[in-house]
């Protein structure tokens, strides 16, 4: 059991910064009602949504669009929420928050934290992919 | 039953609609508000599950629509929220919205809220047996025509004005809108207690037999206020009762049976007066012609402040034109029907 090669999912990501993986898998095939073709399509629209947001989120606070980068910062929020990815849901509140308030330096600070949780929440979905359909 | 599911997001649209698949439901999707105001207005779903936060029109304000326009049945509305605050709930509820979905949701859950919808929505044959009943008891008074689908025209015209002005908005939202179309069917029922030759005379009544007349308005009142006591804080039966009870009143005190003046008088019994009013000069009697519009919005301005409500008043020559089109969507038949 303490063979480092352990094929457990969670090893990859949880090995990084943080003690749990980026994304609830299982919970959100709970939510799917087992049904792991429809988990595997949200994974497929998160991994393109995700990243679009974020490249608009980015474009917005470059041209002081508060409004703009709040609504798609809730949009991806509500997304990540679906994926139980915490802390990709957790900072894209923090920006959307910001940017309601007006405060577009705070909402591009918190996108580098945006960034990288993307980047791990996206690096995961393979895991998550499989985690949840085992075949290839 | 088909449900709509309007969301701007690719990702919740896709895992809402699968959801309810599963579970037996027609799903049709939108992408924004002004594509599933269409899609309802051409009767598509009559159940909606739409976002809060959605570009252009969001989903409080998709409800709004929605309950302005006059769909021939009834929308059950639900929104999906993302924090579910009391005051988001509030505001939604004032919207007219039905239920609330909190975002991220659980299927079964969300799928017992629709089935609620569902079982709501079967219950609308309630309200068709209410109104045949309304018109049951008015059918013994063979000159009315279409006088209830008019009434019930021109209060919900009237109820809606209102809920844009800033005196009326906190009292009339949108269930006060859909109660008062439901509701002012009722404001004669206590007709049934009226005798034949009072009723059916095809003459001006004595002072006498106007006296009995007169009765109805707290015949209608008793029965409903019967009602209220089997099942008390039921908006509709009180809207019910106050509109049987008040619709003769006069703005000044004047009227009866109790001779209540000014905003002692419920809304609704003065939004009601008015309709009533107009309808009755717009249409013919034994005793008299239908006056034309102008004659009868002449005879009602006159009467602002004495007989009705002046904000009321207001609303009616604001809304015009729509009166003149509902009297003629529904003309009258051609003397006495029976």
């Amino acid at each position: 059991m303490t063979d480092t090669q352990s094929p457990d999912i969670r090893t990859p990501a949880s090995r990084t910064d943080s003690p749990c993986p980026p994304l609830d898998a299982l919970a959100l095939l709970e939510r799917c009602m087992g049904n792991a073709a429809l988990v595997a399509m949200l994974f497929d629209k998160f991994e393109k949504q995700a990243r679009e947001d974020l490249v608009r989120i980015e474009q917005a606070i470059a041209s002081h669009d508060a409004g703009q980068a709040s609504r798609v910062a809730h949009a991806l929020k509500g997304a990540a929420g679906a994926l139980s990815a915490t802390e990709v849901q957790k900072t894209a509140a923090a920006i959307e928050h910001a940017a309601r308030e007006n405060r577009l330096d705070a909402a591009a600070e918190c996108c580098t934290t945006l960034t990288r949780e993307l980047d791990r929440c996206l690096a995961y979905l393979p895991s998550a992919r499989a985690a949840v359909n085992p075949q290839p | 039953m088909r449900i709509l599911v309007a969301d701007d997001s690719d990702l919740f649209r896709t895992l809402m609609q699968a959801t309810l698949t599963g579970a037996g439901f027609d799903v049709i999707t939108a992408a924004d508000g002004t594509e599933a105001f269409e899609r309802l207005s051409a009767g598509e779903a009559r159940i909606v599950l739409a976002d809060w936060e959605m570009p252009g029109m969001s989903g409080p304000e998709l409800c709004r629509r929605v309950r302005a326009a006059n769909l021939p049945h009834y929308t059950y509305f639900m929104l999906v929220t993302s924090h579910g605050s009391p005051e988001e709930r509030v505001a939604g509820l004032a919207a007219g919205a039905d239920d609330f979905v909190t975002k991220p949701f659980h299927p079964a859950e969300l799928i017992a809220r629709a089935r609620t919808g569902e079982r709501l929505l079967s219950l609308e044959t309630r309200d068709v047996a209410i109104f045949a009943m309304a018109k049951l008891a008015e059918s013994r008074d063979p000159e009315t025509g279409a006088h209830l689908e008019r009434v019930q025209e021109y209060t919900r015209l009237l109820a809606q004005h209102l809920a844009g002005s800033e005196k009326f908005k906190s009292i009339v939202d949108g269930e006060y809108i859909r109660l008062i179309y439901l509701t002012s069917p009722l404001h004669d029922i206590g007709k049934v207690g009226i005798p034949d030759c009072v009723l059916l005379k095809p003459d001006r009544l004595s002072d006498a037999e106007f006296a009995i007349m007169k009765t109805h308005a707290s015949i209608g009142a008793e029965t409903l206020d019967a009602a209220l006591r089997k099942f008390p804080n039921t908006r509709f039966l009180q809207m019910a009762r106050d509109i049987a009870a008040t619709h003769h009143e006069r703005w000044d005190g004047t009227g009866y049976p109790a001779g209540l003046s000014g905003e002692a008088i419920p809304l609704c019994g003065r939004i009601m007066a008015l309709a009533d009013v107009y309808d009755a000069l717009t249409s013919k009697r034994v005793y008299k012609a239908a006056f034309g519009h102008e004659i009868a919005k002449a005879m009602i301005v006159k009467e602002s402040g004495s007989h009705f409500d002046p904000d009321v008043v207001q609303a009616f020559l604001q809304l015009e034109e729509r009166f003149l089109a509902i009297r003629d969507q529904f003309a009258q038949p051609m003397a006495a029907a029976a």
